[in-house]
């Protein structure tokens, strides 16, 4: 007879997960068929939210540019193992460089939206006076699109590096250094042994890192709003529309159906990219 | 048999205590009051008004809360859904028309005679009025003033006289102030919470059409007066980001000596002192820039009671108190704003020069403020948000280079008129 005492341990969390995660999802699916905006009665309107969304351009670019951060992913994975081979060494100021790449995940985004501002900052910012050093021509880091989103993923990689260095670290302390060992005695080179043993064995690392980084890059938000707060919406994300639209507009039957988008993105991506990196294990 | 008495003793005299209790507590009446960013710098004026308030009327007990700016349309939204609004809140004029849009404010005449309202200035209670509802008692103004720092404009060969009064002369000098010095002149931000639309209604175009069923900004002068702007962006005559900073960043340019001046409330050269007092030392002041109609816009902060309030004829009261001659005037001495009351407005401290930038700009508003108006009307429309970004944004295509004015225009107009003529989607 099967033991289902642990169903009755996972109870708890079960009941947690149900009431602050399925049954919202569950009704954000069932308020983006609404008229909804906590004022008036609600009213099924069926896809009426669905067609507007697609007719609305902002919407459109919104999403084509949730899609265009995707591209953040292979840069910030190849940047954060890089680093997380490089800090994987035993040395005298190994601490200090794990802990000054990981300050960047720690420090409040509101902060690093101020200080990124401040060295985009067209007229008068570090970034431009930099190039102006090499003769280079004031860039429009903030207003001009697509560069602004560029500025964006660089903020992006530089505060994601340390956060996704630390998960690779964790994977490479599993990876016996014997095998590195005797490929470093059967000859092979750096590049060889990264190639053929690192990110082999690697392999459930670098799926979490792709699917959560990628994840995260789809719902980007907060860079967004502290360091590109006035650009017109069809220079930012599927979650500042979504903000828009449910807590500035309080068009809540519309955000949700942003939210649902946003959702099956997502997950379609994630599982398309899990089934892939899966077989080819 | 005498311990039994005892406690029975005790007991009715516990239930009749606690009986009084109650019946003390059902008696007092709290109201609660939001205001928008004044704690902590006021606290002690709201402290004792409301001690003051509250010693007169022993059954009112007021709950003040101050809320941050930025996050009050959230707060008051998810106070309202969760139907415990306060009684009371301050409001602006832009988040006066998203609640009175959506019918959460208390027509201030079903509570208080219509007569009683003459104390308060016209135009500051036309502020308050939607589709002829007074949804609010119109409590600190503030108006326009330029301010300017003399030594750049002297370093430039400007002289007082050269200093712009009309929108057409402020785009002249601009040019001219830029190719002098190599220096901006201002800044203004025309393409996020853009002020064009206050340029354009004191030139006499108007945003829409009287009804506010169609747009009229696209209009030939309208179209000429904006381009005058874009131009300006276009040529880099204005700083790049002044298509993406909000307001607020106005003070900011100009307190670091970033610009020469600054069009904005008297109120902020007290920032100005505070947080930069070299510049403050060089800055003077000037008339508002107008247009044609020589109209400029009046920033009215005002007080509404909320339509779930249970207390609507006491909240009434208070907020009364809180606009009286007396208090609005305190008030006004302590935050370099503007009474709101006609009686107010008659001290001497309106008046009085005393050689200081801020009693200049002080004098200087009150001369203008009873010929102020609500220049941005569209304000007052419930959806003004929507229309707000979409002209927002035509102004950025504009200014980028994306199209040109005239298109960015009329593909604007066409989505509010959309907007203006749909009543639900």
């Amino acid at each position: 007879m099967r033991n289902n005492k642990a169903y009755y341990f996972l109870l708890p969390a079960i009941v947690l997960l149900a009431l602050f995660v399925i049954v919202p999802m569950l009704q954000i699916f069932y308020f983006s068929f609404l008229k909804y905006n906590l004022f008036e009665e609600s009213k099924f309107v069926f896809f009426k939210n669905y067609k507007l969304l697609f007719a609305d351009s902002n919407f459109r670019w919104t999403l084509f540019n949730s899609i265009i951060y995707i591209l953040v992913t292979p840069v910030i994975m190849f940047v954060s193992l890089m680093l997380a081979l490089l800090v994987r060494q035993q040395t005298r100021f190994t601490k200090f460089f794990r802990a000054s790449l990981f300050l960047p995940v720690v420090t409040p985004i509101v902060i690093v939206g101020i200080i990124w501002r401040w060295i985009f900052t067209e007229e008068n910012g570090l970034l431009n006076y930099l190039l102006s050093l090499f003769s280079v021509n004031q860039l429009h880091w903030l207003t001009n699109y697509p560069l602004n989103i560029l500025s964006i993923m660089l903020v992006v990689i530089w505060r994601g590096m340390g956060y996704y260095m630390m998960l690779f670290l964790a994977g490479l302390a599993v990876i016996p250094r014997e095998q590195e060992e005797a490929s470093r005695l059967d000859g092979a080179n750096k590049f060889q042994q990264i190639y053929y043993i690192i990110l082999p064995m690697l392999k459930p690392t670098l799926i979490l890192v792709f699917v959560t980084s990628a994840t995260s890059a789809i719902k980007l938000f907060t860079e967004i709003y502290t360091i590109i707060p006035g650009a017109p919406m069809n220079n930012k994300t599927l979650v500042a529309y979504l903000y828009q639209q449910s807590f500035e507009r309080f068009d809540f039957g519309m955000g949700s159906a942003v939210g649902v988008v946003i959702f099956l993105l997502t997950f379609a991506f994630s599982y398309t990219n899990i089934k892939l990196m899966e077989r080819e294990a | 048999m005498k311990n039994i008495k005892l406690a029975v003793v005790f007991f009715a005299a516990f239930l009749m205590l606690f009986a009084g209790g109650c019946a003390k507590k059902t008696n007092v009446i709290t109201l609660e009051f939001w205001t928008l960013q004044l704690s902590p710098v006021f606290d002690n004026y709201f402290k004792t008004v409301i001690k003051k308030y509250e010693a007169e009327h022993p059954n009112i007990k007021i709950r003040w809360v101050d809320i941050p700016y930025d996050a009050a349309v959230q707060k008051l939204m998810a106070s309202i859904a969760a139907g415990k609004p306060p009684d009371a809140v301050n409001l602006s004029a832009d988040f006066l028309s998203k609640f009175a849009g959506i019918n959460a404010l208390t027509d201030i005449t079903t509570v208080i005679p219509r007569d009683s309202l003459y104390i308060y200035l016209p135009n500051a209670l036309q502020s308050c009025t939607f589709n002829n509802k007074v949804v609010a008692l119109p409590w600190y103004l503030s108006t326009y003033v330029l301010l300017y720092n003399k030594a750049f404009f002297a370093d430039a060969g400007f002289t007082e006289k050269d200093i712009p009064k009309t929108f057409k002369e402020l785009v002249k000098f601009a040019r001219e102030y830029k190719n002098r010095t190599n220096k901006y002149p201002l800044f203004w931000n025309i393409g996020k919470d853009s002020y064009l639309p206050m340029m354009l209604e004191s030139e006499g175009v108007s945003m829409t059409d009287p009804e506010m069923k169609k747009a009229t900004f696209n209009s030939p002068q309208g179209i000429t007066l904006i381009s005058q702007w874009v131009d300006l962006y276009r040529e880099k005559y204005l700083q790049s980001e002044s298509i993406m900073k909000p307001g607020s960043s106005i003070a900011e340019a100009y307190q670091s000596g970033q610009v020469a001046m600054i069009f904005t409330g008297p109120v902020f050269i007290k920032r100005i002192k505070t947080n930069a007092p070299e510049i403050y030392k060089n800055t003077d002041v000037s008339l508002a820039i107008v247009g044609q109609t020589g109209k400029h816009e009046l920033a009215v902060m005002s007080l509404s009671i909320m339509a779930q309030s249970k207390y609507k004829k006491e909240t009434a009261e208070f907020l009364k108190y809180l606009t009286n001659a007396q208090n609005q005037l305190e008030f006004a001495k302590l935050s370099t704003t503007y009474p709101s009351v006609k009686e107010a407005l008659k001290d001497s401290y309106f008046v009085a020069l005393d050689g200081t930038p801020e009693a200049k700009a002080r004098v200087i508003g009150a001369i203008e403020l009873p010929y102020a108006d609500r220049l941005r009307k569209y304000l007052a429309h419930p959806q003004f948000d929507r229309l707000r970004d979409i002209f927002d944004e035509a102004i950025q295509s504009a200014c980028l280079g994306k199209t040109t004015t005239a298109e960015a225009l009329n593909q604007a107009a066409e989505k509010w008129d959309e907007i203006l003529l749909q009543d639900e989607k």
